[in-house]
């Protein structure tokens, strides 16, 4: 089997099972939205890709062999959070070069990369400033800088662009299309706005039901705009829910007032 | 809202409350006791300034050898500097003073670490925390004289016990605090263990770690003096056990001034400029 398969028979806290039946493929450099609504377990199954929570009846596999070695994270893998996530008392550049340490470690003669990706995010100048001298947009670039200074294979972003203004979140997206369209990572993108997932993604895993598992697997077409407030992506996410009325209602026996979407209302 | 969403948010919201470091809000506390005018320097050194005058006045009224002028006591500090005595008995004592300190930080830290770190050694060592606490640092320096002898291991294993249960409840606190969102990258970013722990996991215990280390030097240096005056032949704490002997209230002065000094400059020249590099970034 080529590709990512994760495959989740069963995951829980304690008390009943939060995910169970999952079982998606996804090729190499596949930008692939993951959206649901808040406590559906989004996170969590990003935590079991990222090798944060091993705790689950299952198997995550690339290409057949299993992800990563038990209790460790992938190799070549980038992670972005819901907050920057920066240690405040490293400098900004220290930040980067924290995702290099393990080159660093491996191979003497690594040159870190870490000023140039900095500059690529438009933050040449702030190499040596700390994090809390920065905004909340800059800290963000930051975190992507770091995400991408091993040219990761694997991205794992979890509503990394929530907190942030419109217009900060938009210039933010393009910059991580443009990142994606030159390190061709595959992408598991979280986030509970239908329209930012069509934005972005090749395509949409939609997390629903109790236990929540993958309610419909939705390729995007391509709708030729990346600003999430055009009337293209209106027209496409109108498309969507035309096709499936209740998609975002959760589970198609759930009624809607259970869940909750967020800010969005959608 | 399913139960694990309700998790998720309650662990959200006391995960913000506990970024705060408990440093930050005290700084903000101190900037607001700033003297209404002038520089700072200008307010210590008049508070001591004032301080000497009234002594002055004091002993001046009283004309008694039971209070020595601090003209008297300046005067016997350049005497026995002069004849070099001073200056020996106070490095033996800061040597001890040293040693106590870092034997007391090391164990403290560790024991504290794990205390913090695994809950079953947290209620297996509990309990004997609690007494170390509470046990008075005389039955210590007296206890360990019997058993370890009137020696210098003595006096440092004495000291060290008296400060290792305080530097144990600092660390234990600062490692519970300790964030695991910032670990979570550590991990995803497979930065090695070393790296991680000097450069994720130590800056995060540091606040906790200075404030034991300065807490600590105050209480060490006071409690080698008690354990000199029992058990050594040498030292401030023993020459001091003389002076008593001979009512010789002048030179008790002028040594404990001495040596307050210097713990006041060690203070002031090491542990506060580490602390402002350690903690520069708060900005």
């Amino acid at each position: 089997m080529n590709g990512l398969s994760i495959q989740i028979d069963e995951k829980r806290f304690d008390g009943p099972p939060v995910l169970a039946g999952i079982d998606v493929t996804i090729p190499a450099g596949e930008f692939v939205a993951i959206v649901g609504p808040s406590g559906v377990g989004k996170t969590t199954l990003l935590g079991m890709v990222a090798g944060l929570d091993a705790a689950y009846a299952g198997a995550i596999r690339y290409d057949g062999a299993p992800l990563a070695e038990p209790g460790q994270s992938p190799d070549g893998m980038g992670m972005v959070f819901q907050e920057p996530r920066l240690m405040p008392w490293l400098t900004i550049r220290d930040n980067v070069r924290l995702a290099e340490a393990e080159h660093l470690a491996r191979d003497r003669s690594y040159v870190s990369r870490a000023d140039t990706l900095l500059e690529e995010v438009g933050l040449g100048t702030s190499g040596n400033a700390w994090p809390s001298q920065l905004s909340g947009g800059m800290q963000r670039r930051t975190a992507l800088a770091r995400a991408f200074v091993v040219d990761p294979w694997l991205l794992l972003m979890d509503e990394p662009f929530v907190s942030l203004d419109m217009p900060a979140a938009n210039q933010l997206r393009g910059l991580l299309r443009r990142l994606c369209a030159r390190v061709r990572p595959l992408v598991l993108f979280v986030t509970h706005d239908v329209n930012e997932a069509l934005v972005l993604a090749d395509r949409i895993l939609f997390l629903g039901d109790t236990p929540a598992r993958v309610v419909l697997d939705y390729r995007v077409e391509q709708a030729g705009s990346h600003d999430v407030s055009s009337p293209e992506i209106a027209a496409l996410r109108r498309r969507l829910l035309a096709r499936h009325p209740r998609l975002l209602s959760g589970a198609p026996e759930a009624g809607a007032d259970e869940i909750s979407y967020g800010r969005e209302g959608l | 809202m399913s139960p694990s969403s309700a998790r998720r948010d309650q662990d959200d919201a006391s995960r913000t409350i506990a970024s705060k470091s408990p440093g930050a809000a005290a700084r903000s506390l101190w900037g607001q006791l700033q003297p209404p005018f002038g520089p700072a320097w200008l307010w210590r050194t008049g508070s001591l300034v004032g301080l000497a005058v009234v002594w002055e006045i004091a002993a001046l009224f009283a004309n008694s050898n039971m209070l020595p002028t601090p003209v008297a006591v300046l005067a016997a500090v350049y005497r026995y500097t002069r004849t070099g005595q001073l200056p020996l008995e106070l490095a033996i004592t800061l040597g001890r003073v040293a040693a106590a300190f870092v034997v007391a930080m090391t164990v403290g830290a560790a024991i504290g670490f794990v205390m913090g770190r695994f809950r079953r050694f947290n209620l297996l060592l509990d309990g004997a925390l609690v007494l170390a606490l509470n046990i008075p640092a005389l039955v210590v320096i007296i206890l360990c004289y019997l058993w370890l002898g009137l020696t210098e291991v003595a006096v440092i294993v004495a000291v060290a016990l008296n400060k290792i249960p305080v530097v144990v409840v600092t660390t234990r606190e600062g490692t519970r605090a300790v964030d695991a969102r910032l670990l979570a990258v550590a991990q995803v970013y497979r930065v090695p263990r070393r790296v991680a722990f000097f450069r994720v996991f130590l800056p995060q215990l540091y606040p906790y770690l200075m404030a034991s280390a300065r807490n600590g030097l105050a209480l060490i240096w006071k409690i080698v003096l008690v354990a000199e005056l029992l058990g050594r032949s040498n030292g401030v704490g023993f020459e001091l056990s003389v002076f008593f002997q001979f009512f010789d209230i002048t030179s008790i002065l002028a040594y404990t001034l001495a040596f307050a000094a210097v713990v006041m400059a060690i203070e002031a020249g090491v542990m506060r400029p580490l602390e402002q590099r350690l903690m520069r970034w708060r900005g």
